[in-house]
């Protein structure tokens, strides 16, 4: 069998392939963070530092919510604790566990500052900022 | 060997181009903004300026310096100076361009000073919080043993008093504020903990398996308006806070006005109809327009 | 004169319909995405659960591009074992729990220390015809300690807590935790669970 050379066919091939791919391109799809994700931005904008993104998700497998947030003294609010690395590395706060004992150390500095620069303090995919805002444009409770 | 025609060569260049535009387009999303420029595993200059940074603030800190100075801990002026012989290593590499020689001695640096750090402790930071977790479990502990005896006067009848051993706590407590006195705070705080568990457990026992029933029993018509009013009040203070920073929507927004509006009318409605003494009236205009609300949120996207 | 010499008809077929499978997905994918689809799609506000718990490279929140972000645990890989919920994580917490499926310490440094946990209900009366809500001290104190609640966030007293669904949609009282980490309000039967007209007054739960 042999093809009918037409170069037309090809190039409408080609044009409509790329016609879909642009339509994927620019269909805006949301994205959504795990619930529950914490952005902690209190000094590392300053700091030129990406800000932290805690995710309760993995800490609740393993600990219960009595240990951080009776025992460890963390407040229920984002940005509601003044956590800064000195306070870390001395143990106190994320530091109690963060140690290179009980979990890893600081020196892993992009495994906790991994989320979007700028991106304001916020309990990611609360119920008031799905409404209010999209991913790091509300300012959360 | 296959020489590709140009019928082939046509399709493969589709297959060439889709896969690329795949990928391009998968970055696009995640980015939100573009491709970024990491790979995996690379380490970026920018990270790696941060981490020396805090590594230097860290290994010249006054406070630490002083701390280890002042301690006996022969080890840990070892382990500071090997840190601080880490930083300028690392900022050497970093100099030259070999990131990867500088992330390795950062983060080696950054973990010795961790160790430092922990072996000589700030001890008037400990002391403050020592402190004020010893504050707040006796403030624990108070509350609940009150809470216990509200239990015991609710249930005159049963013996739940001696579920809860008093003398135990007693003695826990002036154990610990002996301890507090000569600055032991963790002993101190550990006794305040059993003290505390001894209560708690005496509450889970005198409640166990016990059904509390709320009832939305009124004194009086006036007390269930008072009640409305606040209800109705909850709920606009939410739509005033949607209605204030939601983005995009805007049939949405002029929606939530409309409501506001509205809500605003009944319940000057509804004030009347109670200052005229229809005060029953008054209670449904007002649950109305918290009914209505309610609508324009689940409207909104809310579901509840 | 033939001096380019044609592939064989088989190669040719595998190019062919290897691009035609590729262009078809290709679509597919491009229509899920751009939501061109259907505006009558059933549920179209839900997410389809191939797009729950999103990767961190994926998410919106997490830099991509950051080592980080890649190095980090996909909450899907840590999820599959769990049992499913219905909103906020998808995870029925309460559930992995209680099957063990999940072991969470309740002291920081003691795996094997046990929880102080109380089994009190407080049924609340609402107004309307909703159902009453009850709410278990149980399934919260395996996770919470009584000071986490009381007194900052409830007064352990009758008649003494406001609290309206706006209110907790606003993150106060319950909604501190619910609408943030615990499962969020959309399911109303979780806590309005008692039927009115049943007579339940002061009485041993039925658990």
């Amino acid at each position: 069998m042999s093809y009918k050379r037409n170069p037309r066919a090809i190039r409408l091939a080609t044009v409509i392939g790329l016609l879909v791919l642009i339509a994927g391109l620019f269909s805006g799809r949301a994205v959504y963070a795990e619930y529950g994700d914490v952005v902690i931005n209190n000094y590392s904008d300053e700091a030129g530092m990406s800000p932290v993104v805690f995710p309760h998700w993995f800490h609740r497998i393993r600990f219960r919510c009595k240990v951080c947030h009776a025992d460890l003294g963390f407040q229920f609010k984002a940005g509601g604790n003044d956590i800064n690395m000195l306070k870390i590395i001395e143990g106190e706060y994320c530091g109690a566990c963060h140690d290179g004992d009980l979990a890893w150390s600081v020196e892993n500095c992009d495994l906790c500052h991994s989320g979007k620069p700028g991106t304001s303090t916020q309990v990611h995919g609360s119920t008031l900022q799905q409404l209010v805002g999209p991913a790091g444009g509300g300012a959360g409770k | 060997m296959m020489r590709i025609n140009r019928h082939t060569r046509g399709w493969l260049w589709v297959v060439v181009l889709s896969a690329m535009m795949t990928a391009y387009s998968n970055v696009i999303h995640s980015a939100g903004h573009g491709p970024q420029a990491a790979k995996p595993g690379a380490v970026s200059e920018q990270a790696l300026s941060n981490k020396l940074q805090l590594l230097d603030r860290l290994v010249h800190g006054e406070g630490l310096i002083n701390r280890v100075s002042n301690s006996d801990d022969a080890e840990a002026k070892q382990l500071l100076s090997e840190a601080q012989a880490l930083w300028e290593q690392a900022e050497i590499k970093f100099e030259v361009g070999n990131y990867k020689a500088a992330d390795d001695y950062a983060r080696q640096g950054l973990s010795t000073i961790s160790t430092v750090s922990r072996k000589v402790v700030d001890t008037g930071r400990e002391a403050a919080a020592g402190r004020a977790r010893y504050d707040q479990l006796r403030k624990r502990v108070l509350d609940f043993t009150e809470a216990f005896q509200r239990v015991v006067s609710e249930k005159p009848g049963e013996s739940i008093g001696p579920l809860l051993d008093q003398q135990a706590v007693s003695r826990l407590l002036l154990e610990a504020e002996e301890q507090m006195q000569e600055k032991n705070f963790t002993i101190a705080n550990q006794r305040m903990v059993e003290a505390a568990d001894i209560v708690e457990f005496a509450l889970v026992r005198a409640r166990d398996k016990d059904t509390l029933l709320h009832e939305l029993k009124f004194d009086s018509p006036e007390d269930e308006y008072r009640y409305e009013q606040q209800r109705n009040n909850s709920y606009k203070l939410l739509v005033d806070m949607l209605e204030k920073e939601k983005t995009g929507n805007s049939s949405g927004l002029a929606q939530m006005r409309e409501a506001v509006k509205e809500n605003a009318r009944i319940c000057g409605m509804a004030d009347k109809l109670v200052e005229q003494g229809d005060i029953e009236a008054g209670i449904r205009t007002l649950e109305e327009g918290t009914e209505k609300l309610a609508r324009v949120l689940r409207m909104s996207g809310l579901v509840f | 004169m033939n001096k380019r010499q044609n592939i064989s008809g088989a190669s040719r077929t595998i190019t062919v319909a290897v691009s035609v499978l590729f262009a078809v997905l290709l679509t597919v994918w491009a229509f899920e995405e751009a939501g061109a689809a259907d505006p009558n799609v059933f549920n179209r506000l839900m997410k389809p659960p191939s797009k729950r718990n999103p990767p961190p490279t994926l998410d919106g929140i997490h830099d991509p591009g950051s080592i980080g972000a890649k190095s980090l645990q996909p909450p899907k890989d840590s999820f599959s074992s769990l049992p499913k919920g219905k909103s906020g994580n998808y995870v029925d917490w309460v559930k992995a729990l209680e099957e063990g499926k999940i072991q969470p310490r309740y002291d920081r440094l003691d795996p094997a220390a046990e929880p102080i946990v109380m089994d009190l209900n407080i049924v609340r009366e609402v107004k309307g015809s909703m159902p009453d809500v009850v709410y278990p001290h149980k399934q919260h104190t395996e996770w919470l300690d009584c000071s986490n609640c009381h007194p900052a966030i409830f007064i352990p007293q009758k008649g003494a807590n406001d609290i309206s669904m706006a209110s907790i949609l606003l993150g106060e009282k319950c909604g501190v935790c619910h609408g943030k980490v615990a499962f969020p309000v959309a399911e109303c039967r979780r806590c309005h669970s008692r039927t009115k007209g049943k007579e339940k007054a002061a009485s041993k739960t039925d658990k």
